[in-house]
């Protein structure tokens, strides 16, 4: 129970989690106005084509129409500038930012609920959606604060864990459906097909390299969970090696993923970003066998 | 459910927030062995899962296109920005749009708000593209409306 307890709550700095918001909140109007804005244009369709996903039918989720998705956008992007600019801003009130965070949580959820309500659904959105609920949970937090924190460690392994389980899920998934054959199979010719670029469907010609690529694939989704447990150089190391993968994958079929992709920043070391602003505090008195980890 | 002082959480914010984290994980393991996009979004990662057979293996692509009053047939977006559908929605719906057609009149409404004149949409196809495989390389290529629907 200890290791558990040990790598869930080692204590992180407040700094990291307020430069998660940055990015999380940050990135919020890429994906409302780009990605999904699909949920702008789906209300204006007639209700017959809402086919809403399981949870949109639980909360009964009504198709949407063009007011009530401008309205969804407009609060979460005045929630989320309001939550993310209190990583940099003093004076904010602590129940202001955890209210702004939650409400654009939740109403994200909702614009994105839709947009994947009308028969296709992306699966690039996990660790943005775990993030947006995880981050509000440790009050405030500004990018020069150092300070350990249990509630900030506990915010950052929910983000890792959603960023590892949509790469390791999926390797589960490819055996699921595709079975045992599938690193033999033209999945990849397929995609390349359907929406490669110039340089992507360059490699139809040869499937054996597709096969290769496929193998690998598999291989490095599998050893994902290493992202859990390395640390230092070769975290981050691995890290990169997936952000490279992200990159080669958009090159190669204009795939890329980036509402999870950019969560690979949360095994970083974010707070370095500030760290020569303000020096670390002292550790406040360890819990046993607690160790402070970056 | 913030700590204050900071640093340290309590026993109860401990409590609770593994109890979230485990749970997360348990429904994501759950829906990856028993659930389906409909579980988004905590369903399986189910993207490029599916195998395509090296020989006799088939890649299906549907798109829309268009008949417009001025004589022209025309390819639509594959976002949704045109016609409210993204292509892979379209896919996604493409059962339904066969047996009622009538599905597309919606469609043809939103693209008709921002047309006039020669430039209306008078009919919408759903066309559906077959590329056959023979050892992982594009042998034969069929295509073929799958729906039609005249634009009322």
């Amino acid at each position: 129970m200890n290791v558990l307890r040990r790598w869930m709550f080692g204590p992180v700095p407040q700094a990291r989690v307020a430069w998660l918001r940055v990015i999380a909140y940050g990135f919020l109007p890429v994906d409302m106005l780009l990605l999904t804005r699909s949920a702008l244009d789906h209300a204006e369709l007639p209700a017959e084509l809402f086919r809403p996903v399981r949870l949109a039918r639980w909360v009964h989720l009504p198709a949407p129409t063009p007011a009530a998705m401008w309205t969804v956008l407009v609060v979460v992007l005045v929630c989320a500038a309001i939550a993310g600019v209190a990583s940099f801003r003093d004076g904010i009130d602590r129940r202001i930012v955890t209210a702004a965070g939650y409400a654009a949580a939740i109403g994200y959820l909702w614009w994105v609920v839709i947009s994947m309500s009308y028969g296709k659904v992306d699966h690039d959105h996990l660790a943005l959606v775990v993030a947006l609920f995880a981050l509000p949970s440790c009050g405030r937090a500004r990018v020069g604060d150092r300070t350990p924190s249990e509630a900030a460690a506990w915010s950052v392994r929910m983000i890792q864990v959603a960023v590892v389980a949509a790469y390791f899920l999926s390797s589960w998934a490819k055996m699921r459906i595709g079975g045992t054959g599938w690193p033999g199979g033209e999945t990849t010719a397929w995609a390349l097909s359907r929406r490669g670029t110039p340089f992507g469907r360059w490699f139809l010609d040869y499937p054996d390299l597709l096969h290769f690529f496929q193998y690998l694939t598999l291989v490095v989704e599998f050893s994902s969970p290493l992202l859990l447990v390395l640390r230092g150089r070769p975290l981050y190391a691995y890290a990169a090696f997936f952000a490279g993968f992200h990159v080669v994958t958009y090159a190669m079929m204009t795939i890329h993923f980036l509402p999870h992709a950019i969560f690979l920043t949360a095994f970083l070391p974010l707070e370095l970003i500030r760290a020569r602003a303000t020096p670390p505090p002292a550790v406040p008195e360890p819990s046993e066998g607690v160790a402070a980890t970056s | 459910m913030t700590t204050e002082p900071r640093g340290r959480l309590s026993a109860a914010g401990r409590t609770w927030r593994a109890v979230v984290l485990l749970t997360l994980v348990g429904t994501l393991f759950y829906t990856s062995s028993k659930g389906s996009d409909d579980d988004f979004p905590l369903g399986p990662m189910t993207q490029f899962a599916f195998s395509v057979k090296s020989s006799g293996g088939e890649i299906h692509s549907r798109w829309m296109e268009a008949d417009t009053a001025d004589g022209r047939h025309v390819k639509l977006s594959w976002d949704a920005a045109g016609s409210g559908l993204k292509r892979a929605e379209v896919e996604g719906q493409v059962n339904r749009m066969q047996r009622d057609p009538s599905l597309l009149q919606g469609i043809a409404d939103r693209l008709n708000r921002t047309r006039a004149g020669g430039d209306r949409i008078t009919r919408l196809y759903v066309v559906h593209d077959i590329r056959t495989l023979e050892k992982g390389k594009v042998v034969k290529e069929t295509m073929s409306n799958q729906v039609v629907w005249d634009v009322r």
